[in-house]
């Protein structure tokens, strides 16, 4: 009941201040409509794989930089430590974390969708629940990355560069801004290795081609995978701040 | 002392070689302010941070209300309250949505509205925590540390960088704390915040208590009957000099300022006035009074507690 309540509050503040901070919000928003609009204008054929390629951007810039930008900065400045000398557990610390970021990633793909519909003329995604299923996986991969990723720092000016350049090296190797068909085969050959390729790959399917949860099943399964993997690593490290050292 | 809410037996802190923390016991009473005093580098924040549970000793143990702070680390932090001195409160947030945030994570917090009154507060309720003074902060922090009814406070250098009307502000609020029967422990370098504040003092260096008691009992055990500190217009190097004057128990010269401890101030003082005719010293300063806890430092260890 008590974790229920912190959760609720939590959550509601976390949404509060994404509304506040306007460069982020404008950034993790407007940003990739913005791209998505231009390219869609300049280059007419590619509109449709621009709409889940940019959507994935868009998750990997807020979830993964965002969440590993925000663990380091709480952790630097005392304030994670602080909430963890309270009864709060990492464990709900997280979870409101995770709810925040599903909030943005729907208003996300809100916004992604009515930018390629109303001003691109791209149809509506073809498997509205499948899109949604998918997006939860695909806010969610990222997300632990970016916990997993804020574990290994402790300073936000060393954390930085290296979160940007990971959110956007995955964004190009997954394929967001440009099919990698045409990419050398070593190149291919990392893209398999990268959970954007399948956050790419499974949000094209569903909103473009209409396809079923099961034909993206696998994709998905890899998402989940990288998932527990970095979510567990994350939350590990979590646990061990909060414990005494 | 059965009534103790905090008990630590032999807490030892070790960084590599260095030992941080040596043996350091104590007893918190409710209703009792606690205070460890002693320089930059002491061991303070180390002793609190194992008393609190946010470190573990490397031997020895901590009990609140008779929960081990390690292996009841959960039991322990419904019962404690934290004012950490490096922790950040979010600048983006606004007053009551911090409390409320705090709030939200005790089954039976103080209610928010009553925080923001209690700590003068209400005015700024709407305003966010980046456009506070220092003084509002330390209020805020001292409210977050209350939120939970916690039955022992911490506070770590609750009043450091504040201005003197806000720092006395901040003790009223903590003496309160302590007439509602909670055990505050904090840490200061400040010997008048300690004096004041305090039921009893620890004095601490390098990892260890030297003496700990009432602050009126420590002068009275360890401290001089008096203190004569003098500033001269040139550099005094004549130590040895300036320990044999009449009644000196001990002297030093520190940042160009002599200080004497003596039994017999009168005495001491006309001694000195002779020497410093003598050796032609031309006095800038000259300053007589009874002994406080910077000077039981200074007998403990030879240094001043400002350094």
């Amino acid at each position: 009941m008590q974790a229920w309540t912190s959760l609720r509050t939590l959550t509601r503040i976390e949404v509060k201040r994404m509304f506040r901070n306007i460069m982020p919000l404008v950034f993790n928003l407007f940003a990739p409509a913005s791209l998505l609009l231009l390219f869609g204008l300049l280059f007419e054929s590619t509109r449709a794989y621009l709409m889940p390629g940019m959507l994935t951007f868009m998750l990997l810039n807020a979830n993964l930089a965002g969440v590993a930008h925000a663990l380091v900065t709480q952790k630097e400045a005392g304030l994670l430590r602080h909430l963890f000398s309270t009864p709060l557990t990492p464990g709900v610390w997280l979870s409101s974390r995770l709810v925040a970021q599903l909030l943005l990633a729907a208003a996300q793909l809100a916004l992604i969708l009515v930018t390629g519909i109303v001003f691109l003329d791209v149809p509506p995604p073809r498997n509205l629940i499948g899109t949604l299923v998918a997006l939860v996986f695909c806010t969610v991969a990222p997300l632990g990355l970016g916990l997993a990723l804020g574990s290994l720092f402790h300073r936000v000016e060393t954390a930085q560069p290296v979160v940007m350049l990971a959110s956007l090296a995955a964004a190009f190797l997954g394929g967001a801004f440009l099919p990698l068909d045409a990419a050398p085969p070593f190149l291919q050959y990392v893209a398999k290795a990268v959970p954007s390729t399948y956050m790419v790959r499974s949000l094209s399917r569903v909103m473009l081609e209409g396809a079923g949860l099961a034909s993206v099943a696998v994709d998905l399964a890899v998402l989940l995978a990288w998932t527990v993997a970095s979510l567990g690593f994350g939350a590990r490290h979590l646990q061990r701040h909060a414990a005494a050292r | 002392m059965t009534d103790a809410l905090l008990v630590a037996e032999g807490l030892v802190k070790r960084y590599g070689s260095h030992t941080v923390v040596n043996g350091v016991s104590l007893r918190v009473r409710a209703g009792e302010i606690f205070g460890l005093l002693g320089p930059n580098g002491a061991g303070k924040t180390t002793t609190l941070e194992m008393l609190e549970g946010l470190r573990r000793p490397d031997s020895g143990r901590c009990l609140v209300c008779g929960h081990d702070t390690i292996r009841e680390a959960n039991a322990v932090r419904r019962l404690i309250g934290i004012s950490l001195q490096a922790a950040a409160i979010p600048g983006d947030l606004q007053v009551v949505e911090v409390l409320e945030m705090y709030a939200s994570f005790y089954p039976d917090p103080v209610p928010v509205r009553t925080l923001l009154e209690q700590f003068d507060l209400a005015e700024k309720a709407r305003v966010r925590c980046a456009y506070l003074s220092g003084g509002q902060r330390q209020r805020l922090q001292l409210a977050l540390a209350l939120v939970g009814r916690p039955k022992v406070i911490f506070l770590d250098e609750p009043t450091t960088g504040l201005d003197p009307h806000a720092r006395r502000q901040l003790w009223s609020v903590i003496r309160a704390m302590r007439s509602e029967g909670r055990a505050v422990i904090l840490t200061t370098h400040y010997m008048e915040e300690a004096e004041y504040l305090c039921d009893t003092v620890a004095v601490l260096d390098g990892g260890r208590i030297l003496a700990s008691g009432p602050p009126s009992a420590l002068i009275a055990e360890h401290g001089p009957d008096s203190v004569l500190t003098v500033t001269l217009k040139q550099p005094c190097a004549d130590e040895p000099a300036l320990a044999e004057l009449t009644g000196v128990s001990r002297a030093a010269v520190e940042q160009g300022e002599i200080r004497l401890h003596t039994s017999r101030p009168a005495e001491t003082l006309s001694a000195f006035a002779r020497l410093a005719q003598l050796r032609g010293w031309e006095l800038a300063e000259m300053n007589l009074r009874t002994a406080t806890l910077e000077d039981v430092f200074f007998a403990l260890t030879g240094r001043r507690l400002a350094n």
